[in-house]
């Protein structure tokens, strides 16, 4: 009898694990961007964004506009930064493709991204690099999984007031 | 709810609710005031506007394999007030000075930034400069500006405590044209 | 003869919080005093108010913060008077007071023997 129960439990957590799965991917599609959603790490876009904030991104224009706030990611380098298109260029390939490159600048920097790019660029690609615009925003609500991942202590409390969750409600 | 503990639980959940019910009540309340406020005819003055252009050779100029590249900079007056777009929900206007010119590839060419500021209060959103210098040395995907002719103009940026960001243009372009090479 | 003893699961938690034990020991002894002191337990009606505060409440509170906020132009006041809000309600809610226990469940008489049939 405790078996089953178990079971049915863990079944429970599954079904709500694996529908907030299927929300988060269900969104990366409508928006066509990997994370629709994402939190501001560094205060390079103060007093726009301020650490904790929540970004919603879309990623269906076919080009950035100059004024627009831009998740990228470099690659070759896993953090995506959230910084203003300075400028923007459009371009052919030699295959006659159009490419647009941009050149970003965290308004709380004093210096634009040149540094920040691959090696040999000296523009982000809008179809390679640029992972969404910010449309929409949320104050300050990411400001807990910041504190989750980066205060050992947070993460203690946290884990403490899981395991004391669980025990207490099974009596 | 019967428990100290139900009780809480209860308590936050439905609060949460109410404050996200809260959040998209105000963006929408902002959405429509946006659009009754009229915000896309705000006049701004831009007047006494050069561009001059110099070459450069460093890389964090824009110069590729030591080629010079040509790197333009902005002397300009502007006189406006952007006091209408400050709302209860505005957190901060972003201005860009924006200098659009022709390229052969697209239809609206190529868009670049020489000046921007930050106005956190509506206190100061009354901007009047007189020969002010850009921020930024400009430099072009190609080698040259080639004396192209472009439109210079004022973009903001309306950053809202939440909600949705607002993107507008002030009433008032310039043609400037760079100088001759 | 067959006496069948039936009883109602009036919630859910109460149900589960004894699997364990015996189906009907729950009403012949109910937790002892000191732990459901502890818990804060109160009465149904007393939970039927307290839901009925925390909805009217945090509902009134919410209008008028967004109000505030509106006509003063500045929303760092509907910020604070929602969480004001949410304070009051939660002092007034969550800890045990008295007039949440003003209607106690009777439950029936002890009984010496109780007869379970399958």
């Amino acid at each position: 009898m405790n078996i089953r129960q178990q079971l049915v439990q863990l079944l429970n957590l599954a079904m709500v694990l694996s529908t907030a799965f299927m929300f988060w991917k269900g969104l990366g599609l409508v928006t066509n961007s990997n994370s629709p959603i994402v939190v501001v790490l560094s205060g390079s876009m103060e007093p726009a964004f301020q650490r904790g904030d929540i970004l919603f991104l879309w990623n269906r224009d076919k080009y950035v506009d100059i004024g627009d706030v831009v998740v990228y990611e470099v690659k070759g380098k896993p953090i995506p930064i959230v910084h203003r298109v300075l400028r923007e260029h459009k371009v052919t390939n030699k295959d006659r493709k159009v490419r647009q490159l941009l050149l970003t600048k965290g308004d709380n920097n004093p210096t634009d991204d040149l540094s920040l790019y691959a090696h040999k660029s000296n523009y982000l690609d809008r179809d390679e690099d640029v992972l969404g615009t910010v449309k929409a925003y949320l104050p300050k609500v990411g400001y807990v999984t910041i504190l989750i991942t980066e205060n050992k202590y947070a993460k203690l409390g946290l884990l403490g007031l899981m395991a004391l969750s669980t025990l207490l409600t099974r009596e | 709810m019967f428990n100290i503990i139900q009780r809480i639980q209860s308590l936050s959940n439905f609060y949460l609710t109410v404050s996200i019910l809260l959040c998209i009540v105000t963006t929408v309340v902002s959405i429509i005031s946006m659009f009754l406020d009229e915000t896309s005819s705000i006049p701004a003055q831009l007047s006494n506007v050069v561009i001059s252009t110099n070459l450069k050779y460093s890389r964090s100029f824009g110069s590729v394999g030591g080629r010079p590249k040509e790197n333009s900079k902005i002397l300009f007056d502007l006189d406006m007030d952007l006091a209408p777009l400050f709302n209860w929900n505005t957190k901060q206007l972003f201005v860009q000075l924006v200098a659009e010119y022709p390229t052969s590839v697209a239809d609206d060419g190529a868009k670049v930034t020489y000046w921007d500021s930050i106005i956190t209060e509506k206190k100061y959103a009354r901007v009047h400069v007189n020969k002010q210098r850009g921020k930024y040395s400009v430099w072009d995907v190609s080698d040259s500006f080639q004396g192209r002719n472009a439109t210079v103009k004022l973009k903001w940026n309306l950053q809202p405590y939440v909600g949705f960001l607002f993107f507008g243009q002030t009433k008032g372009e310039i043609e400037v044209a760079y100088p001759a090479t | 003869m067959h006496s069948k003893f039936r009883w109602v699961c009036v919630d859910t938690q109460f149900c589960t919080h004894h699997q364990n034990l015996s189906p009907f020991s729950y009403i012949s002894n109910p937790s002892p005093m000191s732990f459901s002191y502890l818990e804060g337990n109160i009465d149904f009606k007393g939970q039927e108010l307290a839901n009925r505060i925390t909805k009217k409440l945090i509902t009134f509170g919410a209008i008028i913060s967004f109000l505030v906020g509106f006509l003063s132009d500045n929303i760092l006041y509907t910020v604070y008077t929602f969480a004001a809000f949410g304070l009051l309600t939660a002092s007034l809610v969550i800890p045990p007071f008295s007039f949440y226990k003003k209607n106690p469940v009777t439950w029936l008489p002890k009984k010496s023997k109780i007869e379970i049939q399958h």
